[in-house]
């Protein structure tokens, strides 16, 4: 089910911005039309065809998604392993920043490192990505932490390999099955973050027709024209509804000790 | 629920009521009790408004109490310092509890006499004699006399005087052109000029003019803003920030007791939030309505809508100090790209007049004539572009982050990226983007301008002669310096309707903005609001406002 809407979600962002209408066209005789025939979703208050803007939206929403987690899921095996594979006081301090992360509030963060690094997409997928930083370190760490007492490594070691042959060679490839699972959840969360940074005017700029930035235009209208912020709601909860889903079956899927 | 239940619950709404409890804190322990959270809920909203002692009394006559919503916080509430801080300090005080020498006549640009019964001026013009209304009393009992005001304004002219403070900054304008100020008598107040400008009555019926008590002054020193003592009205009654400010009827205004018992002033910063409050009874007065919601208001038998001159220019400003706009023939280019009716449309729904030059419709100098200067016409703009020699041209825009300003900045943005000019929004808080713009360093910006008073010179000499003009747009035109200081010494009406026109003319010609055009405004309130006019300047002035029955 998960991977079927984000199959749909994938084909509509490659393709669909090419089939519709300009996004950014403001056409102010047929604002604030409720949907019909011509504009599928309506027409938002600077008459721009809201169908055009969730479907333009879609690529940037999935792009985001990737690209924070891309960011989350580096930085966090990277610090996750060596704290996990050094251990000792070297481990514990990368834990403790790890902690620390984990201990602000995700939003909070999120707008700090937003706000440091100026408005606009990319600092949001940054922000979006530090926040998703510390699960993909823990989870990372209780892996290395079992995948280096196993035999394999030891014989590794034994032949003469070097600590960082021994890590990228032995251990992440051991590690990965449970961070794809968790980054698939991620990208989630992530599109949900780089929204709500959207939404507070922290994240893409106008015109791009980002979901989280077309809810804030919306809110003026919420009473007289509640489509305007339906679609592109209606677009992130799809979204990460697809995520989650993908994610569950594929822990399913690979997680041996949940019976079919 | 048993009596003891009864009594305990009496207790805490006289608890709540002289807030020794919060409402949160209320409605948890009337839970507990045995209400349901929102029959509790309901009660804390109740006795908060009405000022019930105890639910027994439910039916006894609390008296009227109005509960008005603004948009803007309230931070503190000293006169004098009030500019420095917005509308949300402005509105609960200016005419309801500080009042000025004099005032406007509500809904109008008119003046008349408020704590100055009558004012002479001298022939040369450098002389003005104010008399002092006798037998008013501040709201702690200190009479007012002449000595009372001149420690007023002195405090704000004078920067050695001991209650001087460095964030009065409406003292430069208000007290512009004086060269003194003294208490030539009990009851009499001389204020002499540098140049004989026919503003000054004008300027004191400003909101930093108005008085407070110097008894008060002397004995809260820094700490007055949070307990003003005025004569207006309405006196203060009590204040929890961010939450609600409450005034009571001053028994003893010169004027006449209001109508009114209590004004409960809340700040509710979301337009829908405003307007829900207001369509189920938890407020009573919504200031400033979005015109997308008016037919809503319109359309409900308990509400009414009140429209009315509103002086509020809203424009889009260049810095010719700096690349790209110091070219002026770009500055003329982009006067014909902005499509001014579609503005209209997504600011006000149409209620909205298009823009000519500075002065807003209904003062002397509004021309509408001056809107034809340069008419919607992209072809020309283009032609423009290529005469200026400039290619690929991108600026940063800046804009307010809260209700129509986002969208007016991208209605700009597709007009100038439909004649090839890129231009990047960013959107900034209220105190974010005022820090940016005395920065000097912002290449262009959409603002406005709501007047003090109900004297053109207000936005003339504010907007293109004073400081302001240099910092934020770099500019600089001598001619236009003199016909504003000329206009401020010209009593004759049509003789400074033309010394605008001139400076307006000269204004366009050098496209330093582009006047978008003039907003109305719309207040909702309910049905029973009696009263209640809209404001030229942007105050809320509640002295004749009743609740009928």
């Amino acid at each position: 089910m998960g991977v079927a809407i984000l199959a749909v979600l994938a084909v509509v962002a490659v393709v669909g911005p090419l089939l519709v209408r300009d996004p950014a066209a403001q056409n102010i005789r047929d604002r604030l039309q409720p949907p019909n025939a011509v504009y599928w979703f309506g027409t938002d208050d600077l008459g721009r065809d809201i169908f055009a803007r969730v479907v333009s939206g879609a690529p940037i929403s999935l792009a985001s998604g990737l690209a924070s987690v891309a960011v989350g899921l580096g930085l966090g095996t990277l610090v996750g392993t060596v704290a996990g594979y050094a251990e000792g006081r070297t481990g514990l301090a990368l834990m403790a920043g790890v902690d620390l992360l984990l201990a602000l509030p995700a939003i909070l963060l999120a707008i700090t490192v937003a706000a440091r690094l100026g408005a606009g997409l990319p600092a949001a997928m940054l922000a979006a990505g530090l926040v998703g930083l510390p699960a993909y370190a823990r989870l990372a760490r209780a892996s290395t932490l079992a995948v280096k007492r196993r035999e394999m490594v030891d014989a590794a070691r034994a032949i003469g390999a070097s600590d960082r042959q021994i890590v990228a060679r032995h251990i992440v490839p051991n590690i990965l099955t449970p961070l794809i699972v968790q980054s698939t959840i991620g990208v989630g969360n992530a599109i949900l973050l780089v929204s709500a940074l959207g939404f507070l005017g922290l994240g893409a700029q106008p015109p791009t027709p980002e979901w989280g930035r077309m809810l804030a235009d919306a809110q003026r209208y919420v009473t007289s024209s509640p489509y305007i912020g339906i679609f592109p709601g209606l677009a992130i909860s799809l979204t990460v509804l697809g995520f989650n889903l993908a994610g569950d079956g594929l822990r399913d899927a690979l997680d041996p000790t949940v019976g079919r | 629920m048993d009596d003891r239940q009864a009594t305990a619950l009496s207790m805490l709404v006289d608890d709540l009521h002289a807030r020794r409890v919060g409402r949160r804190a209320f409605v948890s322990r009337a839970a507990q009790l045995g209400l349901t959270v929102p029959i509790a809920s309901a009660l804390a909203t109740a006795a908060a408004r009405a000022g019930l002692a105890a639910p027994a009394v439910a039916l006894q006559d609390a008296g009227k109490t109005l509960v008005v919503a603004i948009p803007q916080a309230t931070v503190q509430l000293d006169p004098a310092i009030a500019g420095s801080n917005g509308y949300g300090d402005i509105i609960p005080l200016a005419d309801n509890i500080t009042e000025g020498l004099t005032r406007l006549i509500p809904g109008t640009v008119e003046l008349e006499p408020a704590l100055a019964e009558s004012w002479e001026v001298s022939e040369d013009g450098l002389q003005y004699v104010f008399q002092i209304r006798p037998d008013v009393t501040f709201h702690d009992g200190t009479p007012v006399d002449a000595a009372a005001v001149e420690t007023n304004f002195l405090r704000q002219f004078d920067p050695e005087h001991p209650l001087h403070q460095e964030t009065m900054v409406y003292a430069g304008i208000v007290f512009a052109d004086v060269e003194a100020i003294e208490a030539t008598g009990d009851m009499e107040l001389t204020v002499t000029m540098t140049r004989p400008t026919i503003l000054l009555p004008g300027k004191l019926a400003t909101f930093a003019a108005g008085i407070v008590s110097p008894t008060a002054l002397e004995e809260l020193g820094a700490e007055f803003g949070q307990s003003p003592v005025g004569t207006g009205p309405f006196r203060f009654e009590s204040w929890t920030q961010d939450v609600e400010l409450v005034l009571t009827a001053n028994d003893d205004y010169w004027g006449g007791r209001p109508a009114l018992d209590r004004v409960v002033w809340r700040t509710i910063g979301e337009d829908t939030v405003r307007l829900s409050e207001l369509q189920t009874g938890s407020i009573d007065v919504a200031n400033q309505i979005d015109f997308m919601n008016a037919p809503d208001i319109e359309a409900d038998p308990n509400l009414q809508l009140i429209t009315g001159q509103f002086l509020n220019v809203q424009f889009l400003a260049f810095n010719e100090a700096i690349p790209p706009f110091d070219n002026p023939t770009l500055r003329q280019a982009v006067q014909h790209a902005i499509n001014k009716e579609a503005v209209a449309e997504v600011v006000a729904a149409g209620n909205y007049t298009l823009g000519a030059g500075p002065i807003a419709p209904g003062l002397i100098g509004y021309d509408p004539a001056l809107a034809g200067r340069y008419p919607y016409d992209p072809a020309q703009a283009q032609v423009l572009i290529a005469e200026s020699g400039l290619t690929d041209v991108s600026f940063d825009l800046l804009n307010r982050s809260t209700t129509f300003w986002p969208l007016l900045g991208q209605l700009i943005q597709a007009d100038l990226s439909s004649v090839g000019i890129t231009v990047n929004l960013q959107s900034l808080e209220d105190a974010e983007f005022f820090n940016r713009l005395n920065s000097g360093e912002v290449q262009a910006f959409v603002n406005d301008w709501t007047w003090d008073n109900g004297d053109p010179d207000n936005v003339m000499f504010s907007l293109f002669v004073h400081e302001r003009a240099m910092n934020r747009m770099g500019y600089n035109n001598e001619q236009v310096d003199e016909l504003v200081l000329e206009a401020q010494v010209t009593p004759d009406a049509e003789a400074r309707e033309a010394l605008y026109a001139e400076a307006q003319g000269l204004i366009l010609d050098d496209a330093i903005m582009v006047i978008l055009g003039y907003p109305e405004r719309a207040m909702g309130a309910r049905a029973p609001v009696q009263n209640l006019v809209v404001s030229p300047v942007g105050s809320v002035v509640l002295r004749e406002v009743d609740i009928e029955g």
